[in-house]
């Protein structure tokens, strides 16, 4: 009996170290760090991007951002949000973006693991190495257990929504630049100037295949809030995007509270695809997604009634 | 049987202990804003971390000094500097305390951006002093930012 115990607590001991303690690092994707959300401007110039302070995930010090991934997602993340007209490479743009990489902090050990994340972001034009930005950019995310119970899994959405959020604010400052803009006006010309640019982003707008791919890796995990053709059905759930290829749909209020299906992205028909598991809320089916404001999103049903309204973080 | 179960589970343990802790890991790196001079800068204010009991803010001071800059050291920053040093000490304990990581940041003093920053990791077995590791990291910085 005495031995029976011994063994299950042994057992159960090294499980719970296995899980919660090891696993190899597996080192956060460009895919992961995306940020999809339009630009609130666009800037008719290229831009080439340099990332430094980076580290490269190994078993020995764990995941890290690397510059090369950074430079990747920070690179889609502009091409998505169209920031910028182009990305170059070799410095050969109008300007040239520097995210230098000063702090990765990382637990150690817990449920929740914390990243909290700090870069200099420097933004200077080619021309005539004007500094047009210089910023700290400060960013943290939480993964819980909730997102992922195997340790290396849990601390590599913690970095990489850190990263993301850190990519998200950086660009957001380059936006809010008047320095820019008003290069961009006077480049257009005063008659230009007195009309709005192209830049400007107008609601509803319809995602395109590609703008969502990239805006639900942006944001794995939704709390979506009903479904506007099914009133009876409204409770709001909780739809968590793994990159597999897999969903899991949290509604505590539901029949059934937990369940799983696929999602599929058809780029070509700027849809999403749900297949949900022995569960009819949210519907099964495809759908159009689109953006209402700047953190307000519509996915309508595609031959059905079915909306799912949802909003994400600016 | 308990007895053998122990035996087999310290044997384990002594091997994972010796797969992830036995090496010796060095690394150090400096990044700097080549938008940056480093040589433009005079009067520098080491900002004492509050957790820190091994007065590192002074040998990072006094290595700073030694390169020609005017530093001033401690908790209130003085008001004309034209930068603003931060650094994050991490320890680990392996028969004694050693510095496990350390970070030199060179920051603007109006808006904390980083002008420089510096790193040297070095576990157990390639632990140096407090003193060489803030020696390696500026070393590395000034030398990445050719000066």
């Amino acid at each position: 009996m005495r031995t029976t115990l011994y063994g299950r607590v042994t057992a159960f001991l090294i499980v719970t170290a296995l899980v919660g303690l090891t696993g190899c690092a597996s080192p956060p994707t460009r895919e992961a760090m995306l940020v999809g959300a339009p630009a609130t401007k666009n800037y008719p110039y290229s831009v080439s991007v340099q990332t430094r302070g980076g580290t490269e995930t190994s078993a020995m010090t764990g995941a890290n951002v690397s510059n090369e991934e950074l430079k990747a997602a920070v690179e889609s993340s502009i091409v998505a949000s169209k920031l910028f007209k182009s990305v170059v490479q070799d410095r050969n743009g109008d300007y040239e973006l520097t995210i230098i990489i000063t702090q990765l902090t990382k637990p150690v050990f817990g449920a929740s693991f914390t990243v909290e994340m700090e870069a200099g972001w420097a933004l200077t034009k080619v021309s005539d190495k004007t500094v047009v930005l210089r910023k700290v950019i400060k960013s943290a995310h939480t993964a819980t257990l909730d997102d992922a119970i195997v340790g290396a899994t849990r601390m590599r959405l913690a970095i990489e929504g850190a990263a993301r959020k850190n990519i998200a604010q950086g660009l957001q400052a380059i936006a809010e630049l008047g320095a820019l803009e008003a290069d961009s006006r006077a480049e257009r010309g005063p008659t230009a100037a007195a009309v709005p640019g192209p830049a400007a982003v107008t609601y509803p707008r319809t995602l395109s295949g590609q703008d969502i791919a990239a805006h639900f890796a942006s944001y794995p995990s939704i709390e979506a809030r009903r479904g506007e053709a099914k009133p009876t059905r409204q409770a709001p759930f909780t739809l968590r995007i793994r990159g597999d290829g897999t969903v899991e749909r949290s509604c505590p209020r539901c029949f059934t509270p937990s369940a799983s299906g696929s999602m599929v992205v058809k780029r070509d028909d700027a849809q999403v695809c749900f297949d949900w598991r022995r569960v009819p809320y949210p519907a099964s089916g495809c759908f159009k997604l689109v953006q209402t404001s700047a953190t307000d999103f519509e996915m309508r049903g595609v031959g059905f009634e079915t909306v799912i309204n949802y909003s994400v973080a600016p | 049987m308990p007895l053998k179960k122990t035996a087999l589970l310290l044997a384990a343990l002594a091997a994972v202990a010796t797969t992830t802790t036995g090496c010796a890991i060095n690394r150090a790196t400096a990044t700097i804003d080549p938008s940056v001079n480093l040589g433009s800068l005079k009067a520098m204010h080491v900002a004492k971390q509050p957790k820190d009991d091994n007065d590192i803010d002074v040998l990072i001071a006094e290595k700073l000094r030694s390169r020609g800059y005017n530093v001033t050291t401690g908790g209130e920053e003085p008001s004309a500097v034209d930068a603003v040093v931060t650094y994050i000490d991490r320890w680990r304990w392996d028969i004694t305390m050693y510095m496990l990581e350390l970070t030199i940041t060179i920051r603007d003093p109006k808006n904390d951006y980083p002008l420089a920053s510096g790193k040297s990791y070095h576990t157990s077995l390639a632990r140096k002093s407090p003193a060489e590791m803030v020696d390696e990291v500026l070393g590395n910085i000034f030398k990445e930012a050719g000066r």
